[in-house]
């Protein structure tokens, strides 16, 4: 059990380190941070050497990423190419956005999927059950910034001249006019929450749905109906708890398709979060911004793999450990 | 391994077969190819025929779309401008008068063309490192299986941005990026169906009577995934065709003037409270697009899933 774990702990830093050189490669590649002051004729050619020399950009790229990770292991992300500033200030004020988002659109995704996934599994082949289906397709088919689109047209155009005033904000996390606030953070969360619910919620009521019905056939729940309990009682007691592992490992194993997903809502809504400072930094050319959340993304990602690979070692009896 | 296993086994969510592919029909003892078999539980899956039917038909639209278009692509009509949808041009026109029933039958090339390569590169990719990793295990299953971790810790719509800005992409390219990126859930797929067959008899005797390794691969192996395979590529395809109009909506896929679903729709973005048509019409294209492509991937998982009930 200990090597296991020493083992699973091991592989995930391995991985850590291949994908730190990775993705301070492929960014390396995508272009010159300093091409706006080279083709400013009015800068001199000595300045630029200056510049580069004090961003380490004259030496080799195995050079360069070793600066760049003895800083990161020191939880120094290095400084801002565009404004002046330490990457680990600019990336932090842009979490909160992003969690706040993240959180939302989980909270209303498990609100509504999980209860849906399991009423689909219990009437299955129910109206309700074949609607739910039609929806997870339209879900799975849809891209996540054309429903975007609609929802921004629909909620943020249609009905701000149907009701006269506005009621859903399409852009940004905040209003100078309305002063903030709770109702004002609402009016501009929900709509880019509500984007990533509905596209998620389609994965997870029908993997809560798929989950459900796993242990519906399995032979505790027989014996437990046999045995005379209630269907409520099994349902709710032994087949809910027993379905819900699944799900929650799903989102855990998914946290890096989510984020990766944030970039899209974000960008659409001009949410201030990662995703939209990672859009925004890469057009810009401002590497060390992108490296750093692609690495925090990366080790964030390593990081709940290794928790679920874990937990999952921990509670369930039937995994080997060797 | 066995804790992913789990933890897969459960992501073909909501995807068992139909009510009307499980009616089996009792007492009939007529003689049936394998191929007749699967084609009967294909055929009673109606969503998965139609949407076959539809994708063969944006298939030929696109090929044809240079003799389709009532215009060129980029054809630039001034009277046209901003025209909403009318008798010469069904779709209406965008902000530089060009029109959009046009761009859309072009478009789509570009999205059939990178779902379709994505689909069959990454599918062949992941199927030969789960062969290879399956059937010699040991270190090399080890070695192909840690790289496969590793390759889905990167975040792959980040990696396809920064490699977007590196290359100015092409429909190629794009489906070669994408491909490189999403092979691995296949990988893993396969080998756990190839660890199902190694052991078995067959294997084994192919093994003793001398069979070389590659040619048990290809002869004994091979055909217990194809069904797997071709599930996977059906579904894979769709989330290319997502995929490519993403990036190309976040201005890193295909480049203008060329049309793609997903760039006509940032070109949307800044006149969309009053052209609402170069809004709707490319996203319904790609909702339907991809709606068929999944109601296929899910017939053919009903008809080709040897669990199935017959």
């Amino acid at each position: 059990m200990i090597s296991y774990v020493i083992r699973k702990v091991l592989f995930s830093l391995v991985v850590l380190v291949f994908a730190s050189i990775f993705i301070f490669g492929l960014v390396s590649l995508a272009g010159d941070p300093l091409v706006e002051l080279k083709q400013n004729p009015r800068i001199r050619a000595e300045d630029i050497q200056r510049i580069s020399a004090i961003y380490g950009l004259d030496r080799s790229y195995p050079e360069q990423y070793l600066f760049w990770i003895k800083g990161v292991l020191q939880g120094d992300l290095g400084t801002s190419f565009k404004q002046n500033a330490p990457v680990n200030e600019i990336i932090g004020q842009r979490i909160f956005p992003t969690v706040l988002l993240m959180g939302t659109s989980i909270l209303i995704t498990m609100i509504f999927a999980i209860p849906f996934g399991i009423y689909s599994a219990i009437r299955k082949y129910s109206w309700l059950d074949n609607l739910g289906t039609f929806f997870a397709f339209l879900g799975f088919s849809m891209p996540i910034f054309w429903l975007a689109l609609i929802l921004q047209l629909v909620f943020g155009v249609y009905l701000t001249e149907w009701a006269g005033t506005r009621v859903f904000y399409t852009s940004g996390i905040s209003d100078t006019n309305s002063g903030g606030g709770l109702v004002d953070l609402i009016k501009h969360l929900t709509l880019p929450a509500l984007s990533l619910a509905i596209i998620q919620s389609a994965v997870y009521s029908r993997f809560q749905r798929s989950a459900m019905l796993d242990v519906l056939s399995s032979d505790y729940l027989r014996t437990a109906r046999a045995k005379g309990l209630s269907r409520r009682t099994v349902y709710l007691k032994h087949a809910l708890r027993n379905a819900l592992i699944p799900t929650v490992t799903l989102l855990a194993l998914y946290m890096g398709t989510i984020l990766g997903g944030a970039i899209i809502t974000e960008t659409v809504f001009a949410w201030p979060g990662l995703g939209f400072l990672f859009a925004d930094a890469l057009f810009k050319g401002d590497f060390n911004v992108a490296r750093g959340i692609l690495l925090l993304i990366a080790v964030l990602v390593v990081f709940f793999n290794l928790v679920a690979d874990l937990v999952y070692a921990f509670v369930d009896p039937r995994i080997s450990y060797d | 391994m066995t804790e992913r296993e789990i933890a897969a086994g459960g992501t073909q969510a909501g995807l068992e077969p139909s009510p009307a592919a499980l009616g089996d029909e009792h007492g009939k003892v007529e003689g049936r190819t394998q191929r007749e078999i699967i084609w009967r539980r294909f055929k009673r899956h109606k969503l998965a025929m139609v949407g076959g039917v539809v994708l063969l038909l944006l298939f030929l639209a696109a090929l044809a779309a240079p003799a389709l278009a009532p215009y060129e692509y980029d054809e630039i009509d001034y009277t046209a401008i901003n025209q909403g949808p009318n008798a010469s041009h069904p779709m209406g026109a965008d902000n530089l008068g060009r029109d959009e029933l046009t761009r859309v039958l072009y478009g789509g090339r570009v999205s059939l063309l990178v779902g379709l390569s994505v689909g069959v590169f990454s599918t062949l990719l992941g199927a030969v490192v789960g062969i290879v990793a399956g059937y010699y295990g040991r270190f090399v299953d080890v070695g192909a299986m840690g790289f496969v971790d590793f390759m889905l810790t990167l975040p792959f719509l980040p990696v396809l941005l920064v490699l977007g800005k590196i290359y100015q992409f092409t429909a190629i390219t794009i489906a070669a990026a994408v491909a490189l990126l999403v092979w691995m859930p296949i990988a893993r797929l396969v080998r756990g169906q190839v660890l199902s067959v190694r052991n078995q008899e067959y294997v084994q005797a192919a093994h003793a009577i001398g069979v070389s390794g590659p040619r048990t691969m290809l002869r004994h192996i091979f055909p217990n995934v194809v069904g797997v395979m071709v599930v996977q590529a059906t579904l894979i395809t769709g989330e290319a065709i997502l995929i490519e109009s993403a990036l190309s909506f976040l201005g890193l896929g295909i480049q203008p003037p060329t049309p793609s679903w997903g760039n006509m729709l940032e070109d949307a973005r800044t006149t969309m409270t009053t052209q609402w048509w170069l809004t709707y019409f490319p996203g319904l294209m790609i909702v339907v697009t991809v709606l068929c492509v999944n109601f296929l991937g899910d017939g053919l998982r009903d008809a080709l899933d040897p669990k199935a009930v017959e």
